[in-house]
């Protein structure tokens, strides 16, 4: 039982980590926690019940698999990093690029572009 | 007795380490409690009696992913003077998310675990140290373990390719 409140509660903060935080190296460093919250609770049950050899070499596979997702998503991050100039996931726009601060403010703040209706479509495109 | 003591010593780290992770505004002491975080449980599952996979996260996750956090970390925050700031979106929305995950969790396991640790050096008497490990890597698992080296040569091309490979 303890095993798995402590595995769980791994979990849990490394989920509230990714869904709150917005720096990538952050967010990567709170999958790593859930990761860990996984091991401890599929080593705890193989300790539990005396799973042995079978299971020390399968997790010995899972953490190679492991370590090779986090390689991959760090060299990620240095890539996005050195194209949008920025580690903020909410600054990064979906073509890598970091999105400009104003392009929202733009739209709302030009009346022009606020006043086109849907009526007005067919005037505008003709 | 002493088993018990260390379980939950090692438990408070890892959790505390989780916390820094999450909480943390320095990108310095996430690094440490990322680290606090992979030797606590490195420590956990010598205490389970897996010594070779305590090794085994302590080679590759302590001495190899912690030191790539820490490159990736000098590599990608290092104009800022006076150490960069991490900002989080706390929302108790998704706090209530993952207390109510976790309880979901914990709920659901608890007929499996009825209430005890797990019997310590239980593996090692079901054949769970290095020599039995050695038997089972080259055995029935052999297929997997293989595919293993595979995955890490792609993601090795993979992560040269993808970090510096061109001119710039």
């Amino acid at each position: 039982m303890n095993v798995a409140i402590v595995a769980f509660a791994l979990f849990g903060i490394g989920l509230y980590g990714v869904l709150t935080r917005r720096d990538m190296v952050a967010l990567l460093a709170s999958v790593e926690v859930m990761l860990g919250g996984a091991f401890v609770l599929l080593v705890g049950l193989g300790a539990r019940f005396g799973a042995g050899a079978r299971l020390e070499a399968i997790t010995l596979v899972l953490l190679a698999v492991a370590a090779a997702e986090a390689a991959v998503g760090l060299a990620l991050l240095l890539a996005i990093a050195r194209t949008a100039k920025t580690t903020r996931v909410d600054e990064i726009g979906i073509d890598g690029f970091a999105v400009a601060e104003n392009d929202f403010a733009v739209a709302e703040s030009d009346p022009a572009v606020g006043e086109i209706g849907i009526d007005d479509l067919g005037e505008v495109c003709g | 007795m002493t088993e018990t003591v260390l379980f939950y010593l090692l438990a408070a780290v890892a959790l505390a380490g989780a916390l820094t992770v999450v909480l943390a505004r320095d990108v310095t002491r996430l690094g440490l409690g990322l680290g606090s975080v992979l030797l606590a449980i490195a420590g956990l599952f010598a205490l389970f009696g897996y010594g070779f996979l305590a090794l085994a996260q302590l080679f590759v996750y302590v001495g190899g992913v912690l030191v790539l956090t820490l490159f990736a970390i000098m590599l990608v925050h290092r104009s800022d003077s006076g150490g960069p700031r991490l900002s989080a979106n706390h929302d108790p929305l998704a706090a209530i998310a993952c207390v109510g995950l976790v309880s979901l969790g914990v709920m659901a396991l608890r007929p499996v675990f009825d209430g005890i640790l797990p019997a310590v050096g239980q593996a090692l008497s079901a054949g769970g140290s290095a020599p039995g490990l050695g038997e089972v890597l080259l055995g029935e698992v052999l297929v997997p373990f293989e595919l293993v080296g595979g995955l890490l040569l792609v993601a090795l091309v993979t992560v040269v390719s993808l970090s510096g490979g061109r001119d710039r």
